[in-house]
């Protein structure tokens, strides 16, 4: 079930909501959390129902393993037990995910020809099996222990199941204990509601609109057309600002979702394309996934402790991983590897060039950083590295330069450009005039605006108070005037659904 | 009234009232809006209530048939009224309109392509959305299709939702085409359709290396629901007195060669049994033109709808026959399937 579909909004969610808070007034707090697990599930199987299984039995396993590790005192035991639970999630995570990737890998490799099973990629097993490694990693620290209701609605509790954010248990266990979280509030319902609207928005009016000018471009890359300059950088800018909406409006879902039954889940997306550098673009692009691994992976491998050097390596092999975990392909190494290596110059040049510059140094760094973080989208976008390669060259002009007629036409500019020796044609893929005005006014929305969790105000858990924003950022009130703007914005984010698109970071 | 209710109230009734709006919008002004696809119905629908046309010869199939057939190459009065994604059960209702507002024409050709006797691939988001059919219409075809164990509706909710209520059943495309200004685009395809009397070209690549719907197909299996309303839509034409034919129209190279010979025989037997059952005159079972005729793996070219329009035209007083009018050039039939057909029964 996707959160823009109708049989979501309208029928899924608003029962989810009624039994949660009718058990909750009711005193039953295990009842609820029941009921939200009991519909995760549902929400969850709607895809595939056997996936169910699988979940259930991963939930399961860690849940028990988890019990034992807090429970032994067998130091020994305790690692050996924790070793055998990583290996069987990664495992499991492997069999699915990579098992494909490698056996053809290999094939290539030694000019063999393998037959390769056909498995279905179990939705969120990137998600969910991260989530419960670090579970594990920390019953094995800190000895937790959780009863087997309130872990089971911790894995599958379905605003952030399927694309996160990945949550970490202390964040969002003890609020499933906390008796307000099952008391209805009408702030926190106006709050969660606006949110997931917002997110909404961005998702079927933005990222949805802004995608039908990419994948024509990646499309015919991958068929090995001659693409102009201004197709191939339509094609990866619309794709940039697609990715960029696409995975704003699922955070935005996700933290309105949660806020509608009163929980607060931590921030995963914060004005990225307003970053300074490569180092602060992932403090704002999927910041649970940065963060579990630097916890996880980058802090377990030395980290920054033992000289510059192995910081560097440990920095590539985390990004390679990285990568690695957002799908089974060479595309996605390269893209993870690319980053990598963007981190590795960023903080040898941080070592060099000491931290200073006015605001044209500062908006030179953003430009740089948002270039190269589109270049490596193409990668990440592309069905294989032929066709990145394809895309790159035309972007560098390789197939040299034609202005498109739906442009130089209404600027009366056909003529003199061709009198300057400029090509002007019909171009294979940009066939309305609407995307040169389309790019540039999302990219001064994801320069220029706030995000969504700084005008709303919201906190993440464990916060007492939302942070502090610029002073000229307006405040979000549960006002008439509020009220008035943003139905503006739900009944086109209604209209503009289409139930069938689904979020890219699903197949993650 | 606490802040927030009264914040929630306003911002939903408002909500509402847009919604209300833009689905009032939709439902009255699609042109504006809508895709090509619609255009494409919406000649149909007006050429339906429109009684000052008049045709002696009527197509009515699916898309292969808008492409295939060409009425202004032809020297008859002939208007095509083929519909893309549409199968018998909109054959029926077109006939039976164009019957309460126009004289019966002479002769009446039915040209589906064999996967549209299978599956309703467009009926949701062409034949309900575009409004071809009313929502009793809708609701009474759902009961016949449920009682012969066909359901419509795989997700009765989202269906409900996106397809019968006004506000959501345009849905992106209200939002995408009126930014995209399709208005003048859809106003020119629309007197296109016109001039053309109802053909059109899809595809105009050469030589398509993909395959169409039926490759590969295992073994062909009509849907009862399109079975009852292809021979409803027969004896209906025949109570009216007019000569019904059927002629399929071919299929490129490289779908033929990807088509089971399992396939083309019970589809060819399936035509052969309406023929004899109905009164049918089969003029064109399953064919095959060379690649270089298609513009897309479907439909023919602007060369090929030359060979097809001059074909339809000459088998239609011909016997019938797998090639009772030859073609050039054409693929030889595979042996099993050859003769299939006998005279048909009562044919005026």
């Amino acid at each position: 079930m996707l959160f823009n579909s109708y049989v979501f909004i309208f029928a899924f969610l608003p029962v989810a909501l009624l039994g949660f808070f009718v058990l909750g007034a009711r005193g039953r707090h295990g009842g609820a959390v029941a009921w939200l697990g009991a519909a995760s599930l549902f929400f969850y199987g709607w895809w595939n129902p056997p996936s169910v299984l699988l979940l259930l039995a991963s939930i399961g396993a860690n849940w028990f393993l988890g019990r034992i590790l807090a429970g032994s005192e067998d130091g020994r035991r305790r690692d050996l037990l924790l070793a055998a639970g990583v290996v069987a999630n990664l495992g499991v995570l492997g069999y699915y995910k990579y098992a494909g990737f490698l056996i053809a890998t290999a094939g290539e490799l030694s000019g063999l020809d393998f037959i390769i099973a056909d498995t279905a990629l179990p939705l969120a097993i990137s998600f969910f099996t991260f989530q419960q490694i670090a579970f594990l990693v920390d019953s094995h620290r800190e000895r937790i222990r959780y009863d087997w209701q309130t872990y089971l609605l911790f894995v599958s509790f379905f605003p952030q199941l399927i694309a996160g954010p990945i949550v970490h248990h202390s964040e969002v266990l003890p609020q499933f204990r906390a008796p307000e979280t099952f008391r209805f509030s009408r702030v926190a319902f106006a709050m969660g509601a606006t949110t997931f609207f917002v997110g909404l928005f961005k998702k079927a009016v933005l990222a949805d609109q802004v995608a039908r000018y990419a994948t024509p471009v990646f499309i015919a890359a991958a068929k090995g057309a001659k693409l102009t300059l201004i197709d191939s950088w339509q094609g990866a800018l619309a794709y940039t600002f697609q990715i960029y909406f696409d995975f704003s409006g699922y955070s935005d879902m996700a933290l309105g979702l949660a806020l509608l039954f009163g929980v607060r889940l931590p921030f995963n997306f914060d004005s990225p394309y307003q970053a300074a550098n490569i180092i602060d673009f992932w403090r704002r692009w999927h910041i649970t996934l940065s963060r579990f691994l630097r916890d996880y992976l980058y802090i377990p491998l030395g980290g920054n402790r033992n000289g510059r050097i192995r910081r560097y390596g440990n920095l590539m092999a985390t990004m390679l991983l990285g990568g690695l975990w957002h799908g089974a392909g060479w595309t996605f190494v390269i893209w993870g590897g690319l980053h990598g290596l963007y981190l590795v110059i960023n903080h040898a040049w941080r070592a060099v060039v000491p931290a200073r510059g006015g605001r044209p140094v500062r908006l030179a760094y953003r430009g740089v950083t948002f270039f190269a973080v589109v270049i490596a989208w193409v990668f990440f976008r592309a069905e294989s590295f032929d066709a990145a390669v394809h895309m790159l060259k035309a972007m560098a002009g390789w197939n040299g330069l034609v202005v498109p007629l739906s442009l130089a036409g209404p600027l009366d500019l056909v003529q003199p450009l061709r009198e300057m020796g400029v090509r002007v044609g019909t171009l294979t893929l940009v066939r309305e005039a609407r995307v040169f005005a389309l790019l540039p006014l999302l990219f001064l929305i994801t320069q220029l605006l706030p995000n969504t969790q700084t005008w709303m105000r919201l906190r993440e858990p464990g916060e007492a108070a939302p942070r502090e924003a610029a002073p000229r950022v307006p405040a979000w009130r549960p006002s008439v005037g509020w009220a008035l703007a943003l139905s503006v914005l739900v009944a086109a984010a209604l209209i503009a659904v289409n139930g069938t698109s689904e979020f890219l970071y699903f197949q993650f | 009234m606490r802040e927030s209710t009264r914040y929630l109230l306003v911002l939903a009734v408002a909500a509402l009232l847009l919604l209300t709006v833009l689905g009032l919008y939709g439902d009255r002004y699609p042109i504006n809006f809508a895709n090509h696809e619609y255009v494409e119905w919406r000649h149909r629908m007006d050429a339906v209530g429109n009684a000052a046309i008049s045709a002696e010869l009527l197509l009515i199939g699916d898309s292969r048939g808008v492409a295939g057939f060409a009425p202004e190459q032809v020297t008859a009065t002939a208007l095509n009224l083929a519909l893309g994604g549409a199968t018998p059960v909109e054959a029926w209702f077109l006939l039976d309109r164009w019957l309460a507002r126009h004289p019966a024409p002479r002769d009446l050709v039915l040209s589906f392509g064999p996967f549209h006797l299978s599956e309703m691939d467009s009926f949701w988001h062409r034949t309900v959305k575009f409004g071809f059919l009313s929502a009793r219409e809708v609701d009474a075809l759902r009961r016949e299709s449920e009682m012969l164990g066909v359901p419509l509706d795989e997700q009765p909710f989202s269906r409900m939702l996106s397809t019968l209520i006004p506000p959501f059943s345009w849905s992106a495309e209200l939002f995408s085409g009126l930014l995209a200004g399709r208005r003048a685009e859809n106003l020119a395809a629309l007197a296109a359709f016109e001039r053309a009397k109802g053909h059109k070209l899809y595809g105009t690549g050469k030589r398509p290396r993909n395959t169409n719907e039926e490759a590969g197909r295992f073994a062909f299996e009509p849907s009862p629901l399109m079975d009852i309303y292809l021979r409803r839509t027969i004896r209906l034409a025949r109570e009216h007195g007019i000569r019904v034919h059927w002629f399929t129209m071919p299929f490129s190279e490289v779908s033929w060669s990807k088509t089971l010979p399992r396939y083309r025989f019970e589809f060819n037997r399936y035509l052969r049994d309406l023929a004899a059952e109905e009164g049918v005159h089969v003029a064109r079972d399953l064919w095959s033109l060379p690649d270089e005729y298609f513009g897309d793996p479907s439909h023919v070219n602007a060369e090929g709808v030359k060979l097809v329009t001059a074909a339809l035209m000459a088998s239609l007083d011909a016997p019938p026959g797998p090639a009772a009018t030859p073609v050039t050039p054409v693929t030889p039939a595979a042996p099993d399937e050859a003769p299939l057909f006998r005279p048909a029964a009562g044919q005026p």
